[in-house]
């Protein structure tokens, strides 16, 4: 992914999360990953990711 | 519970009779030693004593009611449990009266997001899954019982004590005219949730209690519906909540509903709160005609049960051992599927055609299917009543993506019922060639299939089978087979799709047990091999035992 394509698939989510509230904005990511999952079909790639987004929280 | 002014037993569509305890002649036998004991002639009592008069023994149930269980209860039968029922001589009228059904429907916020079909063919000789309130499936069992003059049943008769050593147990018995004592060398403890002998035995249901609590109510109306389970997520009649509908014979309709966390079970379970419950129900299935309340009652999701199945000469069977959140509808079939194992198993032990050791087997495959059902039944569980925020997050997401997105709705299918396979147990041949490609295992129920007239299971024996596709093979085994080994031979045309359904070549051989599980396979086999297999699941082998 070039870093053009990062950043608008970031501003995209934000912009999306603000139209929320904090207790819907949670099943609105859920439905992103699912939907993205479906699209992505490799589950070692979906793991990692899920795995890797939880580690990063540490800090 | 039923309406006010109406007894326990008061049904408006099913009279249930009543039994006298033991009198007259009866009485002069009561403290007769028994060979088996069966306490509790629930569903699961009944068809344990019917699976060891199969075997040519006897027993004598005991039970503290003078009726059947009150109440529609367990109303969903599957297929494994149909092909029990067969082998216990009941089958035929269950066919006749229950509802068969294959599709199930699921709803989110009123709108349709699933329609899934459960596995069926013509190959099938019954259907996935089959309605019937329990007190039929308890009347049937009794018919079948009642005929039987290997089985002797106290009603009124409830067993107050019990003090076992290994080899046998001394019952107390209190009935309404004395208390009594007699000597069993085998008891089944089939007293069910709340288990009288398990507690004399100091044993306890071990495991986990969900959030979960649903009411259940019976209600009697004109509703135009094909025989479908429905399940509604997040209705407008319990926002938030899950509402699972089922249709029963006599226009009788099993309406489950979630109960919030913050309603009391006693407030709930008012005649006034079901009424007003289910009448909103109907309104989001736009039904707007007259309906009766015949029966309801409330129960939990709970996945418990004992370390171990048997104590001494005494079996757990049935919800005595565990006990199965509902909406696995699990509790009656893997109750059945106790019954039937610890049947054979017992008769077989007892009439000298296995060795002792058999009954060793009853633990780890019965046990074992249980924690198979737990696991599903979580996986059910938490979709249905998530108990913390991760779950219930990806639930919601799931549910109203699945609005838009078929494959999110996949996962509201509830994947109901198939039989554990018994891999690890000592009464099949390990793993034996698990190379054979797509086969049926050693362990798993042998499948069924469509021949010439009628079924493959039609033609299997009441004890075991061996499945060959080979006439040599089929007479060089009817000449080396002894007399007294209870095996029946079926040969399967080969080439042919029924081969193929087994993966066979010319020399390939199943042996299947009397409770149709495959004990062991081969891709070459030979008489020898075959009857030496026989001998080891049997415990009839000299170093086998
Ligand atoms: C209110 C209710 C609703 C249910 N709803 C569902 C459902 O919707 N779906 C589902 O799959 N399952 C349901 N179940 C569970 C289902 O009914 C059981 O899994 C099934 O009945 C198990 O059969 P059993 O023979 O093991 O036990 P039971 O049917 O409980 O039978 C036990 C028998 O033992 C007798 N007994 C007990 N103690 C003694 C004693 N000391 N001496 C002599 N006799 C004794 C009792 O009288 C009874 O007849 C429900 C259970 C209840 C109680």
């Amino acid at each position: 992914m070039n870093p053009a394509d990062v950043e608008s698939t970031y501003e995209l989510l934000a912009t999306h999360i603000d139209r929320f509230d904090e207790s819907k904005a949670s099943v609105y990511l859920a439905k992103v990953a699912l939907l993205m999952a479906n699209e992505i079909d490799n589950m070692d790639t979906i793991r990692n990711c899920i795995a890797a987004a939880a580690q990063s929280m540490d800090g | 519970m039923r309406p006010k002014g109406r007894t326990d037993t008061d049904s408006i569509y099913f009279k249930y009779p009543y039994f006298d305890g033991p009198f007259g002649n009866q009485r002069t036998a009561l403290t007769t030693p028994t060979q088996v004991a069966i306490i509790g002639a629930g569903p699961i009592g009944m068809a344990a004593a019917l699976s060891l008069a199969q075997e040519g023994i006897s027993s004598l149930i005991i039970d503290k009611k003078s009726t059947f269980n009150d109440g529609s209860r367990a109303i969903c039968v599957s297929r494994s449990s149909f092909y029990i029922l067969e082998r216990l001589g009941a089958v035929a009228s269950f066919l006749e009266k229950s509802l068969a059904w294959t599709t199930g429907r699921t709803f989110y916020k009123g709108k349709q997001i699933l329609e899934f079909h459960m596995p069926d063919s013509a190959d099938e000789k019954y259907r996935p899954m089959y309605n019937l309130q329990q007190q039929y499936i308890e009347q049937f069992l009794w018919d079948a019982i009642d005929a039987n003059p290997l089985i002797e049943t106290r009603w009124q008769s409830q067993l107050t004590g019990i003090q076992t050593t290994n080899k046998s147990a001394q019952l107390t018995v209190q009935d309404p005219l004395e208390q009594y004592t007699l000597q069993a060398d085998y008891v089944l403890a089939c007293d069910g949730a709340r288990s009288t002998v398990r507690s004399l035995c100091n044993h306890r249901l071990k495991g986990e209690n969900f959030e979960g609590r649903y009411v259940i109510a019976d209600i009697k109306m004109d509703h135009d519906y094909p025989t479908i389970r429905r399940a509604l997520f997040d209705p407008e009649c319990r926002p938030n909540g899950t509402v699972l509908i089922h249709k029963q014979p006599d226009n009788i309709w099993r309406i489950d509903y979630q109960l919030r966390d913050d309603e009391s079970e006693e407030g709930a379970l008012k005649e006034s709160a079901v009424r007003r419950s289910v009448e909103l129900v109907l309104k989001d299935i736009n039904y707007t005609g007259p309906w009766e309340l015949e029966w309801w009652s409330v129960y939990s999701a709970n996945t418990l049960a004992l370390d171990d199945y048997r104590d001494g000469p005494v079996f757990f069977v049935g919800d005595s051992a565990h006990i199965v959140p509902i909406f696995g509808v699990r509790g009656l079939n893997n109750g059945l599927a106790d019954a039937i194992n610890i049947g054979w198993k017992l008769g077989w032990v007892l009439n000298g055609k296995a060795g002792n050791a058999l009954l060793n087997s009853y633990t780890p495959e019965r046990r074992g299917a249980t924690l198979d059902v737990f696991a599903n039944a979580t996986k059910s569980a938490r979709f249905m009543t998530p108990n913390t925020p991760g779950w219930r997050i990806m639930r919601d997401a799931a549910l109203s993506l699945a609005l838009t997105h078929p494959f999110a709705g996949e996962l509201a299918n509830p994947r109901q019922m198939t039989p554990y396979v018994y891999a690890d147990s000592p009464a099949v041949e390990p793993s034996f060639n698990n190379d054979i490609d797509n086969s049926p295992v050693v362990g798993a129920v042998v499948p069924d299939t469509k021949l010439d007239s009628g079924y493959l299971s039609d033609q299997l024996g009441d004890g075991f089978t061996v499945l060959c596709f080979d006439d040599a093979l089929a007479h060089e085994l009817t000449q080396a087979c002894p007399k007294s080994y209870d095996i029946k031979i079926v040969t399967l045309p080969y080439p042919s799709s029924q081969a193929d359904l087994f993966s066979a070549q010319q020399q390939s051989a199943y042996l299947i047990r009397p409770d149709l599980y495959i004990a062991a396979r081969w891709q070459h086999a030979n008489a020898k091999a075959i009857l030496t297999s026989y001998r080891k699941v049997t415990f009839t082998l000299e170093d086998a035992t």
